[in-house]
């Protein structure tokens, strides 16, 4: 059973140019699933609707058309808060421009999923372990004003994790990393796949696409399954 | 270590911006500062106005002629002032149609006297005759006052059993009235033979310009008169005017006339206060919603990211929500407490600039007032950033992400 599916998804947008409104499909009809202890890379140029597609599978953009799946359950007709939670401890997402809480320090950051997670919450011990595990114990009362573009991915990966969420969604998460930065980010996900979490990268790199178990291509909207 | 909470998360972010969060408390501080003023000295001053109406008890006053503003100014305000006229006009106005009640009193400045304790007003007055001061004396001795006693107002320093050199006499404090917003508040009072002798065994008494023909043993400062029930005051005063204004060389002041004039000028004045009041609310909360609609453009970034780490909307709408509310909290605190203290050291200063009596409002009124004012200080905030969060709630996370992240 798929853990997590898009089934006939598309997603089409208004633009407004001088000419007047028109509508654009960034996602059209695609059909795509990962199971548990899955890698699945999405390769595409830009602007051939990954991360639209990607954003739809973390649940935060419902598609035009088509249904998002996790366990079966159609995620988009949850109420605001059960999505929410379902973001908070199942589908976890990391974005492309690291988005950090700018007035927490790295150790917050960490565990500020916390916030949403209710009783159940893990204790603030795993964001030591995290720190510990992403290599950033120095810096965890710094703020990420303070840190490189390769920390601050290493932290939004650790915040990813905190949770221990069943699929892990990175957008390009080796983008504006130099060679040494890239590989430790890749080896992140792959640690966290070995820990039975599925991830699903969207990236434009040849080397990070063949981490994937599962490859993907993306062109105009359309997805393609490579051969492994 | 704690789990991470809402309200840590609120603390870093206001503590992390200390001027945005100092200009959002300074508009709610404005607001409730001036609202809480508004409110307690325009009742202070209502209050001091009923005052004087209930504790003068007469309907005119006749003083000497061009005396009748200095007669208000020393009753209203208890600026001391000296002025004398012909103690027979209050014997022979007794006998006229519509007079019930006739009392006499005697105003000596000790201003520049190095005689006495206090630069304060001695009033003289009359025991036999007296309706004005001695009801409320009554309250506060209950006995008839000696010859070496006297009464003094709430805000003579001085307590009971304790003396005070009045032209050279030590003088023993009797009682202590209570506050009544005037002049009174700032006087002494004594039998009015004993102030004039007083008077004329001091220094000032061998250079006491009595104006011609006045007797040296029966002069006072102001005839006070209560009609009878049902009687015409203007037309009593008007014919008492006429038939003695002459002879005595008169001036009078009609007490409602008086009141009429403080009521209307303290009814502008608390109009005033409650429109610039209101008009400093909206501005204040525009001005907020304004910097709200900013900051909340400004962190839609953070507002993204906390979507997508699992805040639903309403968990989102909360943070923003409490964090205006802490604002306006430590805003609207500070803003009644101030005005609690000024209020408070400045309460006569203000009634004096407005040239109306005033009575400081007693403590559950201004408990009350400052409720109010805490609780409208506190919803501007939260109110403000209403609409600002309405139009976040709307848009997708994923749009807020592809336009800031």
């Amino acid at each position: 059973m798929s853990l997590l599916e898009a089934v006939s998804a598309s997603k089409v947008f208004q633009r407004r140019s001088a000419a007047g409104h028109a509508s654009f499909a960034a996602v059209s009809d695609v059909d795509f699933s990962v199971s548990e202890g899955d890698f699945a890379t999405i390769v595409g140029q830009s602007g051939s609707g990954k991360t639209t597609l990607l954003t739809m599978l973390a649940g935060l953009a419902a598609p035009t058309r088509g249904l998002v799946r996790f366990r079966g359950n159609d995620i988009y007709s949850l109420t605001d808060r059960e999505l929410s939670a379902l973001r908070n401890r199942e589908i976890s997402f990391i974005p492309q421009d690291m988005g950090l809480l700018g007035n927490l320090t790295v150790y917050d950051n960490i565990r500020a999923p916390q916030l949403f997670a209710g009783a159940n919450a893990p204790e603030s011990g795993r964001a030591d372990f995290l720190l510990e595990a992403v290599g950033l114990s120095a810096l965890a009362f710094e703020y990420p004003s303070a840190l490189s573009g390769g920390e601050m991915r290493r932290v939004a990966i650790a915040r990813a994790l905190f949770n221990e969420p069943a699929v892990l969604v990175a957008d390009e998460p080796t983008s504006a990393l130099d060679p040494e930065n890239s590989r430790m980010v890749m080896e992140l996900l792959r640690a966290a796949n070995r820990h039975g979490a599925a991830v699903i990268v969207v990236t434009h790199e040849a080397e990070a696409a063949l981490c994937g178990s599962i490859r993907f291509s993306m062109k105009n909207g359309k997805l393609e399954r490579l051969e492994a | 270590m704690k789990k991470l909470t809402s309200w840590a998360l609120i603390r870093q972010n206001l503590s992390r911006k200390p001027v945005r969060t100092g200009i959002l408390a300074v508009i709610v501080f404005l607001f409730s500062f001036t609202l809480y003023c508004g409110t307690v000295i325009g009742q202070g001053l209502s209050q001091g106005t009923r005052t004087t109406a209930e504790r003068l008890g007469a309907d005119a006053l006749f003083v000497p002629y061009g005396y009748d503003a200095k007669v208000q100014s020393s009753l209203l305000r208890g600026e001391p002032s000296s002025f004398y006229m012909d103690r027979r006009f209050s014997e022979e106005v007794r006998q006229e149609k519509g007079v019930e009640k006739v009392t006499a009193q005697l105003f000596i400045a000790t201003l520049k006297a190095s005689c006495c304790t206090l630069p304060v007003q001695l009033i003289g007055i009359d025991p036999e005759t007296d309706f004005v001061v001695r009801p409320w004396m009554a309250s506060a001795i209950d006995r008839p006052m000696r010859d070496d006693e006297v009464v003094v107002g709430s805000k003579i320093v001085g307590q009971v059993g304790d003396t005070l050199t009045l032209f050279g006499k030590e003088l023993t404090i009797a009682a202590r009235l209570e506050p009544t917003g005037m002049g009174f508040d700032t006087s002494v009072f004594l039998e009015i033979d004993r102030a004039r002798r007083l008077l004329l065994a001091s220094e000032l008494g061998p250079r006491l310009n009595l104006p011609a023909g006045l007797d040296r043993n029966a002069f006072v400062s102001s005839t006070l008169i209560k009609a009878a029930p049902a009687t015409d005051i203007k037309e009593l005063v008007n014919r008492i005017s006429q038939k003695y204004a002459a002879a005595y060389n008169l001036d009078f002041v009609v007490v409602a006339g008086m009141i009429t004039d403080m009521a209307a000028k303290l009814s502008f004045f608390s109009r005033c206060i409650h429109v610039f009041s209101g008009v400093l609310w909206v501005l204040g909360a525009l001005v907020m919603a304004l910097v709200f609609s900013a900051l909340i453009r400004e962190r839609k970034k953070e507002f993204a990211v906390l979507r997508i780490i699992g805040a639903s909307r309403s968990a989102l709408g909360r943070i923003v929500m409490r964090e205006a509310l802490l604002v306006s909290l430590s805003g609207a605190f500070a803003g009644v407490a101030a005005a609690m203290l000024v209020t408070t050291l400045f309460n006569a200063y203000i009634g004096a600039v407005l040239d109306a009596p005033s009575l400081e409002p007693g403590p559950l009124y201004r408990l009350a007032a400052a409720a109010g004012a805490l609780l409208l200080g506190l919803m501007t905030g939260p109110l403000a950033c209403l609409p600002a969060m309405r139009k976040l709630g709307r848009i997708d996370a994923y749009i807020i992400m592809r336009e800031e992240l």
